[in-house]
């Protein structure tokens, strides 16, 4: 099993441990009630560090990047990142992926902790077929770093004391800022909704092991409130960001999935996976990834199934016209939502209407009625 | 108050009456509970099947029955407050209540102190 480099600290804050991704991580320390309502009313803290990087250099780091995911990865000079799936030629996602073009040669990859190994190799590969005569090489960096995210409404007040030297830029910028004697890296980015920003500190000295537990506590003493991986979840599910391995997947296409945004036809470069996705657009998609609004209070888990009707007409599973994807209780919204995949054969159909679409989830052995709607819940 | 192994709590309230529950460790483990799928008053159950699910914010948790009966009380409570079980799990969010219809079943059980050895050892 391993640990993050703040895993005693965690224990100290009373951090209920639970293993993920092979690594021992908070779920919660307070109350994930509390904590997510933290982040959207304050600012909290999140050890992400089993989030894995891969460092990609090369003269031609950007163009072979731009050839692996399917979203456009701009120049260095404009110090942005980008967020997009990596696809494999069939048009599933290997990952998800932000990418951060630190140099014309130099590219940080910010990779899934589950996904990390299968990462490396899948680029390794790539390169060594594509790029072999060149210098671009590949190397796998995550036990470096400790990734820290401070997000919350009020993160940029915190980030004043913080981080002094810091100035909030645009979505997916990022720079180095001074911390305690070193530049760490840091970037507009998260995984909440919310403003804030997630930091890469190399741990690979004592003095970086320090400094990395010294962010997260002096964050917490300026306020923020140190959150779990549950309230993560719930975060991400209100803003219908995707989760790699349920709403998306190896055998789910970006288009399927409503990310069509973050696909590039047109970009110069040949991406993996793009044949597969434009016969997918032409052919039209079997399923679609729409937010679900339940009745009551029941929570629809990932799994669940779909329905046109309630009980009575559909008990056989093969009647099932979709899929809960994600799913979890809102707190923001106190009630059940839930990300899901419909047949669009059923939406096109008569039977799903014209107005606001009504679809039935089989929850502890009833019906519930849920409402489509878009992915995104706030 | 006895325990079983898959946390649950039963208390004697009358004769032949036992007001059942989840232990104060089950709730801290399921955290915050939105909802509780209370069953039907009048529904007969047997011992260790599943009795009812609860669901909290981070998953949905089935229930178990810790002796066999009918059911004969719910606390109404839960169905606008489920939380009630955060706050009290060993008392005012009790869950039910069951007729037992064996006796002897309780001596199946843990008692308190064999509970907290059970956690300890777990």
């Amino acid at each position: 099993m391993k640990t993050t480099a703040l895993y005693e600290l965690h224990k100290k804050f009373s951090g209920k441990m639970v293993t993920f991704a092979g690594y021992e991580m908070p779920l919660q320390y307070s109350s994930l009630l509390k904590e997510h309502a933290a982040v959207r009313e304050a600012v909290g803290i999140f050890d992400v560090s089993h989030m894995g990087e891969l460092l990609i250099r090369g003269k031609q780091a950007i163009s072979a990047v731009n050839k692996l995911i399917s979203n456009r990865l701009k120049e260095a000079s404009l110090g942005l990142g980008v967020y997009s799936p990596m696809l494999y030629e069939h048009g599933g996602c290997v990952d998800d992926i932000i990418a951060f073009p630190l140099a014309d040669d130099e590219v940080l990859l910010v990779v899934n902790a589950a996904n990390e190994e299968k990462d490396f190799n899948w680029v390794k590969t790539f390169l060594a077929k594509n790029f072999g005569d060149t210098d671009l090489r590949v190397s796998n960096e995550s036990d470096k770093y400790a990734l820290l995210a401070l997000q919350g409404k009020h993160a940029d007040e915190l980030l004043g004391q913080l981080l002094p030297e810091y100035r909030p830029g645009p979505p997916f910028s990022f720079g180095h800022v001074m911390f305690a004697g070193a530049n760490i890296f840091v970037s507009r980015t998260g995984y909440t909704g919310e403003a804030g920003i997630e930091a890469l500190i190399d741990i690979s000295g004592d003095e970086g092991k320090e400094r990395a537990n010294l962010f997260f506590k002096q964050a917490i003493k300026m306020g923020a409130l140190p959150c779990g991986l549950g309230a993560r979840n719930t975060l991400r599910l209100e803003k219908g960001y995707m989760l790699y391995g349920q709403d998306i997947s190896e055998k789910i296409t970006p288009l399927e999935a409503g990310l069509r945004w973050t696909v590039k036809f047109k970009k110069q470069e040949n991406f993996i996976g793009k044949e597969a996705l434009l016969k997918q657009l032409e052919t039209g998609l079997q399923r679609k990834l729409f937010g679900l609004r339940l009745q009551g209070k029941v929570p629809a888990r990932e799994g669940a199934l779909l329905y046109k009707h309630d009980a009575a007409q559909s008990e056989d599973e093969s009647e099932s016209i979709g899929m809960v994807s994600s799913g979890s209780w809102s707190p923001s919204l106190k009630a059940p939502i839930a990300m899901a995949f419909l047949n669009t054969e059923f939406l096109a159909s008569e039977e799903a209407g014209k107005e606001a679409i009504k679809v039935y989830a089989k929850l502890h052995n009833k019906f519930v009625a849920a409402e489509i709607g878009p992915s995104s819940f706030l | 108050m006895f325990f079983t192994k898959s946390h649950e709590w039963i208390e004697l309230d009358a004769d032949k009456t036992y007001t059942m529950g989840i232990s104060d460790h089950a709730q801290s483990e399921l955290s915050d509970v939105v909802f509780v799928d209370l069953p039907e008053i009048g529904k007969s159950i047997q011992r260790e099947e599943q009795l009812l699910a609860i669901d909290s914010v981070k998953a949905a948790s089935d229930i178990f029955a810790p002796v066999s009966g009918e059911v004969v009380a719910v606390n109404e409570k839960l169905r606008d407050e489920p939380e009630l079980i955060n706050a009290s799990a060993e008392k005012e969010g009790w869950i039910l209540k069951i007729k037992i219809s064996d006796s002897n079943e309780i001596e199946k059980l843990l008692s308190k102190e064999e509970y907290k050895k059970f956690l300890a050892e777990s």
